[in-house]
């Protein structure tokens, strides 16, 4: 066979291949609105059901459709989960879930492809049930994140103490995204499921696990005594102290002025800096006389935080004071203070 | 008929030299395609919502350089500030811009002057001003000498706070879904250190409050065809995940972690900085035995504004094409080097050969079958049958990027969009791709005339290398102390 007829081969084998990729894309582009649509009313239609229950309040009886599609189902009821709760959608939320997702879930919760797992924990986060725990437990620790973060939800829905622990373990070793993601979903917790986490560093001397319990407990204010920080606020461990420090900004305890008054005489620029925050809290003289001297601070961080904690005490009149001949930083601090903090 | 036996082993040559570049391009195709449809499917099993309701996500910061873009600055800032990405900051790079780019943000963002009370890591020439909105608190503007890209980047980086940000172009704009779902794979990996993500061109698309409405197609054939060029080579890109990671990550839109571009001293004065910073990331990691990460994301999610007259095409790719090869030559060490692992082997010399010296060899190529055709040694019909195979093969190509779109991303939902494109991808073998060869080729020239100054460059950015390597060692020797 010479070069020519191997070319003149693949000439025509190239003109069949295009041939059949336009016959290929004439019908993707045909069928898929067309598949679209059909979807898209399918889902209108779940909704409608599902927003006439809601309204009408009557008992949940079995609907066929429902069970057609359970895919469509499982992203219309995280779209209302998303937008609703309270006595009407919870009760309502179960029974969907019991007849037509977990049952899914159960099934799929074991599968070697992610995706089917994946649908699990979703289905799980939607409707936890402690029969399931084991199950739940199981994706808390899959390999891949967006299984394992869709069961932690669940963990933490269900206050399972062994799931919330696996999710602050996991959040200790995540990074960024991921981090944040699990610290949100345990912050949003129960009173129950933040007193577990604020007993997690006492009895755990991992500092991954004691930081990742600090940076939740430092997210709000908590209805409750936190006694381990006082052992905190004085370790070695910069990151823990730093992170006990936020923990107290949001929680004031019985000392707190003298602790962040002390912060101020640290070398860190992140301690003192955190002081000047924490300072905010106390109209006192000496905390306005050490905030007015933290506008001269070495570091902008500080001196930023002095300006902005006495724009927030009130003290304004401290903040026009500081004359550009004086003290340039001072000024330039307090200025840019009164400006955008 | 004249009789040329050495003719046999050139035909041979450039046989073999093209058969390689399209069997490596076929696969880097089948893998980019697989790429695409882990993370379709990745999308469909995502809950994007619970990313715009988090109230403890990072903040990821954006660095616009901006030269005289007084047409664009103002809807690329509206853009990023609506996405609905909550946590952002953007810091605009005033490159001396001798247009009204500054005074109209002055205005329009009630700038205030504040103190540049910000570390310069990476030295870059002085900066004039700082400037911060009184509107949004999350812009600051700087305003420097005209120097280039690549020092306003820097300067963008002194002053970042976050661990990533994001390069881009002061005439892109950025997709809000497509932003949203980028979101967390970035996010989620120790070890990524950069990302990429496609690009499309903006000529033709309609913004609606300065977001991506509608996707129409570019009025203007020489923008029409640089959307195919686009979507051939970011599909390919995806293939490169795969085999030893990316060269190059488009410069309208890139993420970058921070320290790992401190630590290797930022980018360098190269027209491709884009690419040369990559490169050299590649290498101290690999030099310094560091575990990381490259990706490229699959999903559309900037727009940028393509060249519309032949000219100003010609200066791009011309540019483009000098850079690459400035990139190449800065880091010729890596070539055929085990120290670099498949980059080492693959990765770098494929660019070198299959890109780099590309038009040389198709230009070689052509004036070999028209010289065999007027000598009489290949007769018409086979000319003919040549360069229609060849064509096909190019046509074939990007059919079947087209055909992945179709069943991805869906991002042109007009028939007529997409017969037009397909009928462009037939039309653009005669006279567009020739053009793009001789501008190429252009560069070629340009790299010979500047070369005494390349090597220069070359100079300090192997400096760079070595310090970077130095810092990375002594973050390490600190590490294990503790």
């Amino acid at each position: 066979m010479s070069i020519y007829h191997i070319l003149n081969l693949i000439f025509y084998a190239e003109i069949l291949l295009l041939l059949l990729i336009f016959i290929l894309i004439v019908i993707i582009h045909v069928v898929s609105p067309v598949l679209e649509k059909k979807n898209t009313k399918i889902k209108q239609r779940f909704s409608e059901i599902i927003i006439d229950y809601i309204t009408t309040k009557k008992p949940f009886s079995k609907e066929k459709k429902f069970a057609s599609h359970p895919e469509f189902l499982l992203q219309i009821m995280e779209d209302f989960n998303h937008r609703l709760n309270g006595e009407n959608w919870e009760p309502l939320k179960l029974a969907i879930a019991t007849h037509y997702l977990l049952p899914r879930a159960r099934k799929f919760a074991k599968s070697i492809f992610w995706p089917k797992r994946n649908i699990a924990a979703r289905c799980f986060s939607l409707a936890p049930l402690l029969e399931d725990e084991k199950q739940i437990l199981l994706l808390v620790d899959d390999s891949k994140f967006l299984v394992r973060s869709r069961a932690s939800v669940a963990a933490v829905q269900l206050e399972s103490e062994n799931g919330i622990f696996k999710s602050v373990e996991h959040m200790s070793l995540e990074y960024d995204y991921a981090y944040y993601y699990y610290s949100d979903i345990l912050s949003q917790g129960s009173t129950k499921v933040l007193i577990f986490i604020s007993q997690i560093p006492t009895t755990n001397e991992n500092p991954k696990i004691h930081l990742a319990c600090l940076s939740i407990l430092g997210s709000k204010t908590m209805p409750f005594p936190l006694p381990f920080l006082q052992k905190d606020l004085q370790a070695k461990n910069l990151q823990i102290r730093l992170s006990a420090l936020k923990v107290l900004l949001k929680n004031p305890q019985k000392n707190t002025s003298e602790i962040f008054l002390h912060c101020m005489n640290d070398p860190n620029e992140d301690i003192r800096s955190i002081g000047a925050m924490g300072l905010a809290q106390n109209e006192s003289k000496d905390c306005i006389e050490t905030l007015t001297n933290a506008l001269k601070d070495p570091s902008w961080k500080v001196r930023l935080a002095a300006a902005r904690s006495l724009k927030q005490m009130g003290q304004m009149d401290v903040l026009m004071q500081q004359k550009k001949e004086n003290h340039k930083d001072a000024y330039e601090a307090a200025q840019y203070g009164m400006q955008f903090e | 008929m004249i009789d040329m036996p050495y003719l046999f082993w050139i035909d041979i040559f450039f046989l073999g030299y093209f058969l390689s570049i399209n069997l490596i391009y076929l696969i880097l195709l089948f893998l980019g395609s697989l790429k695409v449809y882990f993370r379709y499917k990745e999308l469909s099993a995502e809950d994007v919502k619970i990313i715009l309701h988090s109230n403890s996500l990072p903040e990821i910061t954006f660095i616009v350089p901006m030269w005289n873009e007084e047409k664009n600055i103002l809807a690329t800032i509206h853009n990023l500030f609506n996405l609905s990405y909550r946590y952002k900051q953007v810091i605009v790079v005033n490159d001396g811009s001798s247009d009204d780019s500054l005074e109209m943000l002055k205005k329009t963002y009630e700038l205030i002057e504040i103190p540049n009370f910000y570390k310069e890591q990476i030295p870059t020439t002085p900066i004039k001003k700082v400037y911060r909105s009184k509107l949004r608190p999350e812009l600051i503007v700087i305003d420097k000498m005209h120097t280039g890209k690549y020092d306003s980047l820097n300067a963008g980086i002194n002053v970042c706070e976050n661990p990533f940000f994001i390069c881009i172009d002061a005439d892109t704009i950025i997709d809000n879904t497509g932003f949203e779902v980028l979101v967390r794979p970035i996010l989620t990996n120790p070890k990524v250190i950069a990302i990429g993500a496609s690009i499309r061109i903006k000529n033709g698309t309609t913004l609606h409050f300065n977001r991506v409405s509608s996707i129409g197609f570019p009025n203007n054939l020489i923008s029409a065809f640089q959307e195919l060029e686009y979507l051939r080579s970011f599909i390919m890109r995806q293939g490169w995940n795969y085999v030893g990671g990316n060269v190059v990550f488009s410069g309208a839109f890139s993420i970058f972690s921070k320290d790992p571009i401190i630590k290797i001293g930022g980018f360098s004065p190269s027209i491709a900085e884009d690419m040369e910073i990559v490169i050299r990331l590649h290498k101290v990691m690999k030099e310094t035995k560091t575990p990381y990460e490259t990706r490229y994301m699959p999903d559309p999610i900037a727009w940028t504004e393509g060249p519309s007259s032949m000219k100003s095409l010609g200066k791009q790719r011309t540019n483009w094409h000098l850079g690459t090869l400035e990139s190449l030559w800065y880091h010729k060490k890596i070539c055929f080097n085990l120290r670099y692992g498949f980059f080492g082997i693959f990765n770098y010399p494929f660019w070198t050969w299959g890109e780099a010296f590309e038009p040389v060899f198709e230009f070689l190529g052509y004036t070999l079958i028209v010289l065999s055709w007027a000598l009489g040694i290949i007769n018409g019909s086979f000319f003919i049958l040549i360069i229609l195979v060849s064509y096909g093969f190019i046509f074939l190509f990007s059919v079947v990027c087209l055909l992945i779109e179709e069943l991805s991303f869906k991002k042109y939902t007009s028939f007529k969009t997409l017969s037009i494109l397909i009928f462009l991808s037939f039309i653009e073998n005669f006279g567009y791709r020739q053009f793009t060869i001789f501008w190429r080729l252009r560069g070629f020239v340009r790299f010979i005339k500047t070369f005494k100054k390349i090597q220069k460059d070359a100079e300090k950015v192997r400096k760079s290398v070595k310090t970077a390597k130095e810092s990375i060692h002594e973050d390490s020797n600190l590490d294990r102390s503790k």
